[in-house]
Parts: structure tokens; sequence; C-alpha cells
């Protein structure tokens, strides 16, 4: 499976390379913004980074699908599927890959966030009082403080990257269903668009009509009224996965 | 060694392969002859284990194909399918990863008998040099069985002796080999045996022997069942 990784990410490395090196310069102007105490720069240069790396992340991701449409459209794919592997490693490794990227740049992000906001502290040093003023205030409303808001924004994250990983599955889904359908015949990346509208429009009435918990008013607590919600994710993702990996198995022919 | 079952294979609008059976031995070579569109490639596809049929089976060594098999198998397929970014030291990293009987020393030698730079990255090279390059990954296996879909196809003539002389430099015996081609003639002092497909069906199949008769040649007997300057012939012996 490690291998199998490995090539997956090889094969989009130049696109990987690209949005983090946007990335790594949008952090630059932050950083050198925050140096020079030029409040103008540091707050443009704050809102690009924010808007990239978030955007980035998502284009990261976006990259799979892209990447997965287009090996079922060409011969290289006779690489990947001649290889003595099921289709279950094969998709598998697919779904690790996003994963793993998509954590990889989450937390690379997380850390250049961090050090700018111990940057800023320092350049910035009366404004940082307002730490402690914005850890009264979240004590105020959640009953808890910074640190338990760190964790239950943690767990945020966690229910993103899971609600996103389900968007690519459904996407991946959508597009082996469509190259089974019209193998060999024009209209694919359409009927796969129409898929996933499908499909995810359908996901979205079922998990509003899913009944959340009421476990009490805090930030933390409303998370955890929501387990049934991410239950079912990791199911859909994991049905995904197995269909993926037997429509490839019997019907898409390459 | 290779034995296909009643394979039949259907799209939305054509059988590509109807009913066929056919069997293989190791050590042979074997020639897979007829027009576009007659289901060389899908036959072939499916012994590899590529297209999973609509009824029938194939079996290698007596294990139906699958996962499994697919290391004791190449296939050549007409069309370049390395990754585009690849160079050749990674299509050999590849390779190695993956498949324990790829030779990494076989495989640079056919290249230097085939004049090609190491350092050439796939996607710069030319028709003909990817045409040799696939046939070097392909050959460097020690797989049961090699199959070539097209080995000649778009290649001039002086890269066609090349490649039809690394493909008998490599007959060893213990490898068997299917090949397709439309230039009979070019495969034919190499073959033991033929497989003549017409509309997915298999009309003629058999050893060269058993074939071709007394001055006749596998040109004229492809003539006679395509039905060039004459009827068709449908009959298989």
């Amino acid at each position: 499976m490690g291998k199998l990784i490995k090539y997956e990410f090889r094969k989009d490395l130049s696109a990987y390379i690209s949005v983090f090196a946007m990335l790594v310069a949008f952090e630059l102007y932050v950083v050198i913004s925050l140096l020079l105490k030029n409040d103008k720069h540091v707050g443009i240069s704050s809102v690009l980074f924010i808007m990239f790396g978030v955007g980035g992340i998502g284009i990261v991701m976006l990259m799979g699908v892209i990447s997965y449409t287009r090996e079922l459209g060409s011969k290289y794919s006779y690489m990947t599927f001649m290889l003595p592997r099921s289709t279950h490693q094969i998709v598998g490794a697919k779904y690790l890959t996003v994963l793993i990227v998509t954590v990889a740049s989450t937390a690379l992000y997380s850390v250049m966030l961090y050090l700018d906001m111990l940057l800023a502290q320092n350049v910035y040093a009366d404004q940082f009082r307002m730490v402690k003023l914005v850890d009264e205030f979240i004590k105020t409303i959640s009953g808890k403080g910074i640190a338990d808001f760190a964790v239950a924004l943690a767990v945020t994250v966690i229910g993103i990257w899971l609600n996103i990983l389900v968007t690519v599955s459904f996407a991946y889904l959508s597009v082996t269903l469509s190259y089974s359908l019209l193998s060999g015949k024009k209209g694919k990346v359409s009927l796969a668009v129409l898929f996933f509208l499908v499909l995810r429009i359908v996901s979205y009435i079922g998990i509003s009509k899913i009944p959340v918990f009421d476990y009490g008013q805090t930030f933390m607590e409303m998370i955890k009224g929501s387990w049934i919600v991410y239950l079912i994710e990791i199911i859909f993702v994991i049905g995904t996965y197995l269909g993926i990996s037997e429509m490839l198995k019997k019907k898409v022919s390459l | 060694m290779i034995q296909c079952n009643d394979v039949v294979k259907k799209y939305m609008s054509c059988t590509a392969v109807n009913h066929v059976s056919l069997s293989m031995d190791r050590g042979k070579i074997y020639t897979v002859l007829g027009p576009n569109g007659s289901g060389k490639t899908t036959i072939m596809k499916i012994i590899v284990g590529l297209i999973l049929p609509n009824s029938g089976y194939v079996e290698l060594d007596g294990v139906r194909v699958g996962t499994g098999t697919k290391a004791d198998m190449v296939y050549m397929p007409t069309e370049s399918y390395f990754y585009p970014y690849m160079k050749i030291k990674d299509i050999v990293k590849f390779e190695m990863d993956f498949y324990k009987d790829f030779s990494e020393e076989r495989f640079y030698n056919l290249l230097e008998n085939m004049h090609l730079e190491f350092s050439d990255k796939v996607k710069n090279m030319s028709t003909g040099m990817l045409a040799k390059l696939k046939l070097a990954v392909a050959l460097a296996r020690n797989a049961k069985l090699i199959m070539l879909d097209e080995p000649l196809n778009g290649i001039d003539i002086l890269a066609r002796e090349t490649i039809i002389e690394a493909i008998k430099a490599n007959i060893d015996g213990e490898r068997t080999f299917l090949l397709s081609s439309h230039l009979v003639d070019e495969l034919e002092p190499i073959v033991d045996g033929a497989f003549f497909m017409r509309n997915g069906e298999l009309v003629l199949s058999g050893t060269k022997g058993e074939i071709v008769n007394e001055g006749k040649t596998l040109v004229d007997v492809y003539k006679e069942v395509y039905g060039y300057g004459g009827n068709a012939y449908g009959k298989a012996y």
C-alpha cells in the first residue's frame, strides 16, 4: 500500500509543489509585513494568506479527483490497473493519499498560522493583551477557556476533513459510475457532474434529517451531539470506497 | 498454460469477443491476427485481467486470472502507457517496486541495443522511441506470458527490424509470447501458432504447421480468411 501511495503522490507532485509554494509565498508576505510593522500590508497579507490557505487545501483535495478522472480516461491507467494489486488496494491508496495530503497541508497551514500569531504577539505586544480578554469572553459564552476551545476547534477541523473526504468520495464514485456506464462514449464528465450533484444533494437532505443530541450549550457539547452525523459520514466514505473498488473490478473497461 | 474458455465480452453497442476458446503452451510464440475491431486487443486485455468477461473464464496454469496472476503476465498496449512525469529511471524504479521478475540489467541492455538515451523523459520521445521503450519494459520481465499488442505499429522499417530482433533474442523457450500485428509477414518467421479473429470470433487457430499448407504462407492464409482477392473464409480447421 505504501508504494501505491508513493506513486499516487508522485503523479501530482508538481501541482502540490505549486500550491505549497504559493502558500509559503503568502506566509513570507505576512512575516515580512509583520517584521516591518506595516499595518496595511499585514492586513492584506493576512487576508490573502487565510483565503489561499483555505482555498489551497480545497485545491489539493480536488487534485485527487482530477487526477483520478484523468487516469480513467487515459492509457496510463494501464500502469496502475495492471499491477498485481487488487482494486481495493488501488482505490484505498487513492483515498489515503487524499487524506494524507489534506492532513499535511492543514498541519502546515496551522503551524504557519500559529507562528504568525506568535510573531504578531511580539510585534503588537499591547494589542495581544486582548488574548486574555478573548479568553474571558470565551469562558463567559461557552463555560470553557481557550484550551478547551482549541480542542473543540480541532474536533471541528476533523469534522471538516471528514466532510471534505465525503465530498471527494462522492466525486470518485460519480466519475467511476459515469465511466462504467459510458465506456467508450462521450459525455462522461457531464454525467459525472450530474451524479455528483445528485449524491451531494441527497446526502445533505438525508443528513439534515438525522437527530442531533442535546448534550449542552457549550461549543464542545454541541459538537458531541453530532456524533451520528460523523458516523454516517464515515459509513458514506467506506461505502463509496467499496462500491468504487467493485465497479472498477467488474465494469470499467480500460 | 493459458486456457481461455468460452469467453464473451459485450459492450452496450457491440460484442467485442464472442465465445472465444483458445489455449497456449509454455515457451511458444503465438500471433493473434485480424483486421481493426476484430477483438484482438480485447481478448488480450481479458487474458491479462484488465477487462472482466461477461461470461467464460481464463486460467493461467489452472488458476483463474485475477490480481495474483497479473504478476506472471505482461501486457504491452499499443499506446504509450507511462505516467507523463516519468523518465526512464522512474519507469525502472516503478517496475522494480511492483514486479519481482523485472530485470534491471536486461532492461538497460535492451535499451542500449535499441539506442535509447537513459535520461529521456517519456513525453519527449518519438513514436519509435516509445515503441522500443515499451518493448524493453515488457521483455525485461521474466513473466510466464508476454503479450505485445501491435509492437510494430507506426514504426519505420529500421526500428521495426530492431524490435523484431529484440523479440527474437528474447525467445527462450520458457516465456510464452502472444503478439498481435497487421504485419503478418514480419512475424511469420518467429511464430509457432496463430489465432485468426473476425468480428469477435475465433475463425481459425492452430500451430503454424496445422494452418499453413505446403506452398502457402501465413500471409496467404490471412488473405484467404479475411477475403482478400476471394471469398471470405469462415471455417476453422
